[in-house]
């Protein structure tokens, strides 16, 4: 059970259109995302996480965003040419969302209660007793202290690691497949996230939940992704094991931002830096987008985009170093 | 005045109370947040000097003491042996000028309609008035030392990135020779790629112009790269300070131990020992009595929760604020 396929994304693209003309927020992305398995999406600001992940609940933000091409199979079933109505009854069932901001997921005028409440009514049908009873049951699984009188609280009323717990609670509520988490734990304090990422993980092994996982932390990856893949300028550059991406990472990139990251665990005299700064979306180069600061860098590297090959199991980069 | 003669900055029993607001100052129950609640550190010349410790801590509330942006509730800070708060005149305006500042966030520290030379040159233009070429070629200079082209002098901040924009704050601070710069998280809005550039400008600076830094960041690693001396903060107090090599080899305070083991080895597969805690962090409102982590320790004990643990050295120059030494 634990290898079966659960999400599988294929050259997924999603463009804006604006004034400034056409930005290529995800251009072309494909990962598979198993059973009971964490997949850890890292990269850059502005590289095209949050988009990627909002087009797989069809949440993007149109018109200016489009999704131009590509599939996104969930259970085999293509969300993609799914109706507003239909992907309404898949959202919280099937396939949920944890947003990096717990205060903009949360609305402010109803209590945590209410917002628990809708989901396990809409998709599981749950009334009176028995919704209370599974409402206090999610929030004890998210260790949230006094279950019941919570309820009763607004979103305000609880502290930053409360709130990231009430969402996850919500979020976890109607026993989702897929958790679409996207920088779930980037707002909290470091002590505060070690135990939510803790919580997290305890409850996928309990439910076998997989885990899509968006963070710019490689501490983080460390800790929580069985898999990553790299994002670059709306691209997956790179893709392995965790253990495989950070003892033999393939990808120049990759391989410059793991030494760029200081540890706080060895002294070092000087950190290794990547000159420059990622391309515009808008204006992105030709070929490579990584050929304006890779150090490797040849010709053809500005002509044409490198393919992705596979280069151990299941590790896959895309660099024309090798091709 | 007793206290280490080496030391460019020295503040002592520093105290920042707010009034509180909220319900219970509308009820007019006088509570009050002890933002700083009785700190003491100093700044030797030429080193970094942090201050860690989780959201709401105090951090920056004592950076805006040391700026003069906020008066203390008590206690004193130190520049050159006098006291800042008794300053007048142009002694003031010395202060003003060799302490200077960076924070965090690069999109809204710099006035969006000024171009990046007047950014730079304000400082230096409101206290020396100095001829225009002058204030050119030291603009050019700082340019230079801040790794940008002469040519960006011209450029409004919407035309730089991030990491160039908090360069431009670092030239700027640069502009009167200071010997303090506060940086008040100067990382961490900046992207991971960007950062170490950022990290290395700031350790090159320090080594050619030997100003001191005091330096406030959440991330540990940041820190463990920066400083010569770290102390961590929690609830408004000061719970364990030592080199910076020592305090991340041999930390004490159980707060630091779970600060470190939560700031997650980059490497997959690193065991070591982790303190996981639970709880909330406490308001500063009504921190816990006692030791104000003995809500979350996981080694509290009887004497814990009834007394508070003052800091004691336990090695030199390593002091920690906990009943288990
Ligand atoms: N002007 C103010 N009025 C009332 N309370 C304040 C004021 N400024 C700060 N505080 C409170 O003082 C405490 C310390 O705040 P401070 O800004 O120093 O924290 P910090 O350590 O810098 O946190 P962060 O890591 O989030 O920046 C907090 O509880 C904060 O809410
Ligand atoms: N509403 C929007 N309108 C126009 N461009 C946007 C919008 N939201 C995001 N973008 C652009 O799309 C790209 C990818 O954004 P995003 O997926 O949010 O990045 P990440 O989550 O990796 O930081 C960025 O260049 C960003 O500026
Ligand atoms: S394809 Fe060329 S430019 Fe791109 S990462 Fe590989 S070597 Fe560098
Ligand atoms: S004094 Fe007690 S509660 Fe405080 S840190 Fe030490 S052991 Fe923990
Ligand atoms: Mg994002
Ligand atoms: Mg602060």
């Amino acid at each position: 059970m634990g290898d079966t396929l659960i999400l599988q994304v294929r050259d997924l693209k999603t463009y804006f259109f604006t004034k400034r003309g056409v930005g290529k927020a995800v251009d072309g992305v494909s990962f598979d995302l198993r059973r009971g398995e964490t997949l850890g999406l890292v990269g850059e600001s502005g590289c095209g996480k949050s988009m990627t992940c909002l087009s797989v609940m069809r949440l993007h933000p149109g018109p200016a965003a489009r999704i131009l091409s590509g599939q996104v199979l969930l259970h085999g079933e293509e969300l993609l040419q799914k109706t507003e109505k239909e992907m309404r009854k898949l959202r919280g069932k099937h396939i949920a969302m944890i947003l990096q901001d717990p205060m903009t997921a949360l609305n402010p005028v109803f209590t945590i209660g209410n917002q628990l409440a809708e989901p396990l009514r809409i998709h599981q049908k749950l009334r009176g007793h028995r919704l209370l009873q599974r409402a206090i049951e999610l929030l004890r699984m998210l260790q949230i202290p006094a279950a019941e009188s919570r309820l009763k609280s607004f979103p305000h009323q609880f502290s930053g690691g409360m709130r990231q717990r009430a969402v996850s609670s919500i979020a976890l509520s109607c026993d989702p497949e897929v958790i679409v988490a996207d920088e779930p734990t980037t707002s909290l304090d470091v002590t505060i996230q070690a135990a939510f990422l803790e919580l997290l993980k305890e409850i996928q092994r309990r439910s076998n939940l997989a885990i899509l996982f968006v963070t710019h932390d490689f501490g983080v990856v460390a800790r929580m992704c069985d898999r990553v893949a790299v994002m670059y300028a709306g691209k997956i550059i790179e893709t392995a094991d965790t253990q495989r991406l950070f003892s033999t990472p393939a990808h120049p990139y990759t391989e410059a931002l793991l030494k760029s990251v200081p540890e706080v665990n060895v002294q070092i005299d000087r950190l290794y830096t990547i000159e420059g700064q990622p391309p515009s979306i808008y204006d992105l180069p030709a070929g490579c987008p990584f050929a304006p600061r890779c150090p490797y860098v040849e010709d053809r590297c500005r002509q044409e985009f490198p393919p992705v090959k596979q280069v151990a199991n299941s590790h896959t980069v895309s660099c024309w170093r090798h091709v | 005045m007793n206290g280490h003669s080496d030391s460019l900055l020295q503040v002592r029993g520093l105290k920042k109370h707010f009034a509180a607001r909220g319900l219970l100052s509308l009820l007019s129950v006088r509570t009050w947040v002890r933002a700083v609640d009785g700190i003491s550190f100093y700044v030797r010349p030429g080193e970094t000097f942090s201050l860690v410790g989780e959201s709401g801590c105090g951090k920056t509330t004592t950076a805006k003491l040391l700026l003069l942006l906020e008066q203390p509730t008590a206690g004193n800070i130190y520049f050159d042996g006098q006291d800042i708060n008794q300053l007048k005149g142009s002694e003031l305006r010395r202060y003003r000028s060799l302490v200077q500042a960076v924070f965090q966030d690069p999109w809204s520290s710099l006035n969006p309609r000024m171009r990046a030379s007047s950014i730079i040159a304000e400082p230096l233009v409101v206290n020396h008035k100095p001829p225009k070429q002058e204030v050119q070629r030291r603009v050019e200079q700082l340019l230079m030392d801040v790794g940008l082209e002469p040519a960006a002098a011209a450029n409004y901040p919407h035309e730089f990135s991030g990491g160039q924009r908090q360069r431009v704050a670092v030239a700027r601070a640069l502009a009167l020779n200071p010997r303090l710069i506060v940086l008040d998280e100067p990382v961490s809005a900046l992207d991971v790629s960007i950062r170490a550039q950022i990290m290395n400008l700031l350790r090159d600076l320090q080594r050619k112009y030997g100003m001191s830094y005091f330096l406030i960041a959440h991330n540990l690693a940041t820190v463990r790269y920066l400083s010569h001396q770290v102390a961590v903060m929690y609830l408004g107090l000061i719970v364990e300070q030592a080199t910076s090599e020592e305090l991340f080899t041999k930390p004490l305070h159980p707060y630091t131990k779970a600060l470190i083991s939560a700031a997650l080895p980059t490497q997959p597969g690193v065991q070591q020992e982790r303190i996981l805690l639970s709880g909330e962090v406490p308001s500063a409102t009504h921190p816990p009595s006692g030791c104000r982590f003995h809500t979350r320790c996981p080694f509290v004990f009887d004497r814990c929760a009834v007394e508070a643990p003052q800091l004691r050295e336990l090695a030199p120059g390593h002091t920690v604020a906990c009943h288990l030494y």
